[in-house]
């Protein structure tokens, strides 16, 4: 099953937008982490910006990027949205108030703890009405959701926005989760083989699982291995060399095998 | 569409565990729904499912060990739905059947006790907490496949109170797309404080019971449910003579987002609308061939007045309707799941389920809605989830014949 990148969104620690992620992809700049807060997403609604956490800022950073280079409306696309961890920040925050004796849950913190937070979020600033999936699963996350794309590009015959992301969580859950740095990449998707990278996907078994990370610049290593969104750096390395490549990800007992050629 | 029907379908719930139990709950005027008594000071009604402290859970997967595996383990022991699991695996084999389930908050009770336990001023957890096979979002499809001897390609779907709706969509594109010959399609929501207490904070618990479309409705009685279904191509294999809980031929779907607000529908109702249009123009049916719908219908003041609105719209004042979540309370990620097996009952025994506990449909409403059960004889039905995060999603399924 092959589908076509026609535009990307990066966003993380030190990693402000595809062009500049594409120089440290490179080696020519270092990775440098920026423990600064992400803006507020301008496309939303004062109500909405206001509320959008750091996790739902970056998801919609990285898909805002991806829209704006891409060849088609934000409003048009039906959109993917997976990450791991969702909002951890948020997360813990509740349990937190859970567990305390007077705590109680803040009414827009608990609807900004959902999974699909940053999907509901991103439809809003655009008026659409198309339809969007949140995923999670675990480690396994841009594995599963990259063939959730593929195939529902090409079942539905559309194209699709992609956007994988997570950031550590903080407090008591993170101290059994962990997780290095924010990161965040947004696909626009296109099913078939057209002009630009072009991943061709297969689920096989009879693949012996390498480590991808060890040919990054050594400022990315831990976010490719360490952040679930971050497994998708290898890819994004090959791509910011225009070389041809092909990633193994786990995936239960298969391996998602995703082949790399540009056209 | 692509001819996907499912073979063998089962749930568990407030009203009952599998097909037969919870069938004589819907026959009934008996309410299934009791006062919060999951937490101190609970308030309002809740939909809890019996006997899953007690629930013996296999000692080999007891690293899955949590309320929401357990409700899945339930259901996945009831009407016969492992032996039909294990037929369609021997035919297509273990790595062909994917798995895909709905769930808004997994296993997180376990990581609210976690946190409980914890000493005074300390981060710790404690180390009988297991995170990855609990709270994480993974941790329900993996307990699934270990539980089921599958190996297919799995994920979880997380749309709030469409995710297991959602998920029948998801699937479907993993089996038209041919990385699966047939996919296990549920989910799971549990009890647990956090949406409990959240739901309160937002004021959406009715302090009573939930009134599903009444004029004096005023929130929603938060329930429990698990429930699979077993999705496959029509035709693929010859199918077993007995039926595993149910069968159903699923005719279409549709999904739309509002593009409105995080935790409030759009009052016009048009995201709702657009999903119900896209699953009638993927079924190739008209409005007049639904013979019922099984609502969303959570008792919201908001939720209740908007689908009425969109179903209106659609398919004006003529086809009945009603929410089972009198009966169930509003089973979050499961409902989608959960009144599946609500409109195969509908479909196999010709009656009509009212919306129990109400009394008085709200004046202001057009739809059909059901005050008593009803003798009918629909061939297809619609099953409608809407969730927050503005998601939508419509179901068509019908009868096998």
């Amino acid at each position: 099953m092959i589908i076509t990148i026609n535009s990307i969104g990066v966003w993380g620690s030190g990693l402000n937008g595809w062009d500049a992620t594409q120089a440290i992809l490179r080696g020519e700049q270092p990775r440098v982490d920026d423990t600064r807060k992400l803006p507020p997403p301008s496309l939303l609604p004062p109500n909405e910006r206001r509320r959008a956490s750091q996790v739902i800022r970056l998801a919609l950073l990285c898909a805002q990027e991806a829209c704006q280079n891409g060849p088609y409306e934000a409003s048009e696309l039906p959109a993917l949205f997976a990450s791991s961890n969702g909002d951890g920040f948020i997360i813990n925050r509740i349990l937190d108030a859970l567990a305390s004796p007077m705590g109680a849950v803040s009414p827009s913190m608990f609807h900004n703890s959902v999974h699909n937070a940053p999907a509901g979020y991103w439809m809003i600033a655009h008026h659409c009405q198309q339809p969007a999936v949140s995923l999670g699963f675990h480690n396994e996350t841009v594995a599963a959701a990259l063939l959730k794309a593929a195939t529902e590009a090409s079942s539905e015959e559309t194209p699709l926005l992609f956007c994988a992301y997570d950031a550590p969580i903080p407090g008591s859950l993170g101290t059994v989760r962990r997780t290095d740095h924010p990161f965040g990449c947004a696909f626009v998707l296109t099913p078939g083989a057209h002009a630009g990278p072009q991943l061709s996907l297969s689920l096989r078994t009879d693949i012996t699982e390498t480590d991808p990370t060890t040919q990054l610049p050594i400022t990315l290593q831990d976010m490719a291995r360490y952040n679930p969104a971050g497994r998708l750096l290898p890819l994004l390395h090959a791509i910011a060399h225009h070389e041809n490549h092909t990633l193994h990800l786990p995936y239960g007992q298969h391996t998602l095998t995703v082949e790399l050629t540009h056209a | 569409m692509n001819d996907l029907i499912i073979t063998a379908g089962t749930a568990v719930s407030a009203m009952g565990r599998g097909v037969d139990a919870t069938c004589q709950t819907l026959q009934s005027t008996h309410t299934t729904l009791q006062p919060d008594n999951f937490q101190p000071n609970g308030r309002g009604s809740i939909g809890r499912v019996a006997g899953i402290e007690d629930h013996t859970f296999p000692d080999t997967l007891a690293l899955y060990d949590c309320r929401n595996n357990r409700l899945a383990d339930q259901a996945l022991t009831s009407d016969g739905f492992l032996d039909a699991v294990a037929e369609a695996r021997a035919h297509y084999g273990a790595h062909r059947i994917g798995i895909v389930m709905g769930t808004s908050t997994s296993g997180i009770l376990s990581a609210e006790e976690a946190y409980a336990a914890r000493p005074a001023g300390e981060l710790t957890l404690p180390e009988t907490f297991h995170y990855s096979t609990t709270q994480d979002l993974a941790s329900l499809p993996h307990f699934v496949a270990a539980r089921l001897g599958l190996t297919g390609p799995s994920l979880t779907v997380s749309n709030a109170c469409a995710s297991s709706t959602r998920a029948f969509i998801d699937a479907a594109h993993l089996i038209t797309s041919g990385f699966c010959d047939a996919v296990i399609v549920g989910g799971a929501d549990s009890l647990c404080r956090m949406t409990l207490q959240g739901f309160a904070s937002l004021e959406l618990i009715d302090p009573t019971v939930t009134r599903p479309c009444d004029a004096t409705r005023d929130g929603i009685s938060i329930g429990e449910a698990a429930g699979f279904a077993l999705l496959e191509r029509a035709g693929a294999r010859p199918l077993p003579t007995t039926i595993a809980g149910y069968r159903l031929r699923l005719l279409g779907y549709g999904a739309s987002s509002d593009g409105h607000h995080m935790s409030a529908p759009d009052p016009t109702g048009a995201g709702a609308t657009l999903a119900m249009t896209k699953a009638l123009k993927r079924a190739q049916l008209r409005p007049d061939d639904i013979g019922y719908i099984n609502m969303h219908g959570t008792g919201s003041r908001a939720n209740d007045a908007m689908e009425d609105k969109a179903m209106t719209a659609l398919f004006g004042p003529h086809t009945p309707c009603s929410s089972t979540k009198g009966w169930s309370g509003h089973t979050l990620g499961a409902s989608g799941i959960l009144e599946t097996m609500v409109c195969a009952i509908v479909l196999n025994q010709h009656f009509l389920p009212p919306c129990m506990n109400s009394t008085d449909i709200d004046p202001t409403f057009h739809s059909d809605m059901l005050l008593t059960h009803r003798h009918a004889a629909p061939q297809i039905v619609m099953n409608n989830a809407f969730g927050f995060g503005g998601t939508n999603s419509s179901l068509i399924v019908g009868t096998m014949a």
